[in-house]
């Protein structure tokens, strides 16, 4: 590639091209430089660094006795002297994305075994909070520099680490977490405009999940308004699924699934009435997690209007996600009007989404709508005194609604085989 | 971005990167070096940490300071005058908010017990040790504590404008990863 980009100077000093032509073309080519079959070899390479990395924290950590403080001290630097030299030389050699995101993985790993080491050495107690913000932070310029996904990946699975460590284990709140995020949306929103491979990918399933994850650490004293917020962040990845380019592919759409399974799960929590007789008793929510909500409401109410595309069976999620804050507001004055609003929500959003797989010939929703109405009238046992008969009456009528319903797509999508099948 | 900016931009991390191991190597070894030595009673038990690998846990005779001053804080941070003692260990000389002329470690309010007792967290409790003497350590320790000629375990620190470097572990009289060896024959 690097030829090329020099004979494109070339051709336009001699006017052969115009320089608009030679960005274009030195474009396609930072977008198409790798070859087939690169893509694999990048994630057995980035496995392979990730694995020779924590082999070296891992030895480390052993704590030689034997070696002197200046021995341990070199060796605390070796690693990541010859990771670094290894990265230098792939940015200067314009080596490969294998290249660079191995070799980025590796300082990754060697820049925590060095800080570790000289922890260990002089007995520095350090809170591992800390630890891990001061390494995610120092190697997030990597992600830019080696233009490595693979960075990208293990910047997101630390930052999670660092805020569920400060912050569900300890009373701090991990704001550290949103700078370290922000740090990484550029390029985050770069490779989606760009490529369209596996790695991107697996950015749009594990930044949601992370959210997810994080977000409780930032709701301590929130009380059950924090299921106010979950909710409108959970409504706030779907709308986000629905735009483009996420609306294009839902194999590749986290933020549609993991916010729907979400919206699902939290909407079940809510159906017990113990929720709502806290609800009742809680006091008023502070103002921060009022304006937190307002914004991740608003939020999603935005992303909702540019919506494009994207399968209609998640549009019940969000749907539910909308009306919730309505029952919520009753629930301040009474707990068995919200208790049974919600459970009929639950129920509601059940059947539209069995109605949807069965619309759409997709077994997948189907199922996934079948289970939601199962969970909801299994979690019922524990909170309604209704007879073991009942109970086991009503068991043996979800179990064999979920064999008729199956059966009956499988008849109808034999007798009609033209149909498309979106499986989310 | 050209590939000699790149190239820049790299060198530029790499430096940072090495500084921060560098920056924690050259604090300590002032402190270790010039700071002035203290004894401070320890007891030894061992935890785990994923990264740095075992080490033993000191609990300080040191950590629950009386103290006239009733409106500190848990988080807020303090500073400890040290002094030593008759027998040349080190004791709490005050607990303030401002940095003493004295000798002095940086510490933390952890809780308060009463409104005249506050418990503190001494910034060198953690002593890393090999992987199979830490669980050893404190076993010895826990089988020392019983005997009759029991004299104080104790922690040696270097200790230097508020900083504080943990050197070694003292169990009878010599370093606790020698008196796990001695244990073993």
């Amino acid at each position: 590639m690097a030829s090329i980009i020099k004979e494109l100077n070339e051709l336009v000093a001699n006017n052969v091209i115009s320089p608009q032509t030679a960005r274009d073309i030195e474009g396609y080519y930072a977008i198409n430089k790798e070859p087939q079959g690169n893509g694999l070899l990048t994630i057995f390479g980035s496995l392979g660094a990730v694995l020779v990395g924590l082999g070296i924290i891992l030895i480390f950590a052993h704590n030689w006795d034997d070696f002197s403080i200046s021995t341990k001290t070199i060796l605390a630097f070796l690693p990541l002297v010859v990771s670094q030299g290894l990265a230098a030389f792939s940015i200067i050699k314009e080596k490969s994305s294998v290249w660079k995101n191995a070799s980025g993985v590796l300082v990754f790993f060697s820049v925590g075994a060095a800080i570790s080491l000289v922890a260990q050495i002089y007995n520095i107690p350090g809170n591992l909070g800390n630890f891990l913000f001061a390494w995610t932070l120092l190697c997030s310029p990597l992600i830019y520099l080696l233009r490595s996904n693979a960075v990208a990946v293990l910047h997101i699975v630390f930052a999670t680490y660092f805020a569920t460590e400060a912050g569900y284990f300890n009373p701090h709140q991990p704001w550290g977490y949103i700078l370290l995020i922000a740090l990484l949306l550029p390029y985050y929103l770069q490779q989606l405009k760009q490529e369209r491979n596996n790695t991107t990918a697996a950015l749009n399933w594990l930044l949601p999940l992370s959210g997810l994850i994080v977000l409780g650490s930032f709701l301590d004293g929130a009380g059950t308004f924090g299921f106010l917020i979950y909710l409108a962040f959970a409504g706030l990845l779907q709308s986000i699924g629905f735009i483009p380019p996420f609306s294009d592919e839902p194999r590749k759409n986290g933020y549609l699934t993991l916010g729907g399974l979400s919206i699902a799960i939290i909407l079940i929590m809510a159906s017990f009435r113990w929720v709502w007789r806290e609800v009742v008793t809680d006091a008023v929510p502070g103002i921060p997690f009022i304006i937190a909500w307002l914004m991740l409401y608003g939020a999603g109410i935005y992303f909702s209007f540019l919506r494009k595309g994207a399968p209609k069976s998640f549009e019940p999620f969000r749907t539910a996600a909308f009306i919730f804050p309505v029952i919520y507001l009753i629930g301040n004055f009474n707990s068995l009007v919200p208790s049974i609003l919600t459970n009929l929500l639950v129920l509601a959003l059940g059947i539209s989404i069995i109605r949807a797989g069965v619309a759409r010939f997709d077994f997948a929703t189907l199922n996934f709508g079948l289970t939601i109405t199962a969970v909801l009238i299994a979690c019922r046992f524990f909170d309604v005194n209704m007879s073991f008969v009942v109970r086991g009456l009503l068991f043996i009528g979800v179990g064999v609604g979920f064999f008729l319903t199956n059966y009956f797509l499988i008849q109808k999508k034999k007798s009609n085989p033209k149909t498309t099948n979106y499986e989310n | 971005m050209k590939t000699k900016h790149l190239l820049i931009a790299f060198a530029v991390t790499a430096l940072i990167q090495l500084s921060v191991p560098a920056k924690m190597i050259y604090d300590c070894e002032i402190t270790a070096r010039q700071g002035t030595e203290y004894k401070f009673k320890a007891e030894p038990v061992d935890p785990n940490d994923p990264f740095r690998g075992k080490y033993i846990t000191l609990s300080f005779s040191m950590e629950n300071l009386t103290t006239k001053d009733t409106t500190w804080l848990a988080g807020e941070t303090a500073y400890i005058a040290l002094a030593k003692d008759s027998l040349g260990f080190a004791k709490a000389a005050g607990l303030s908010r401002k940095k003493p002329e004295t000798d002095y470690i940086t510490t933390e309010i952890f809780y308060k017990i009463t409104d005249t007792e506050v418990r503190v967290k001494l910034p060198f409790d953690r002593y890393y040790m090999e992987e199979s003497k830490a669980p050893e350590a404190e076993t010895a320790y826990g089988e020392y504590a019983g005997r009759q000629d029991y004299k104080p375990v104790y922690a040696l620190v270097g200790v230097k404008d508020g900083n504080a470097v943990l050197k070694d572990v003292i169990i009878d009289g010599m370093p606790i990863k020698d008196y796990v060896v001695k244990k073993r024959k």
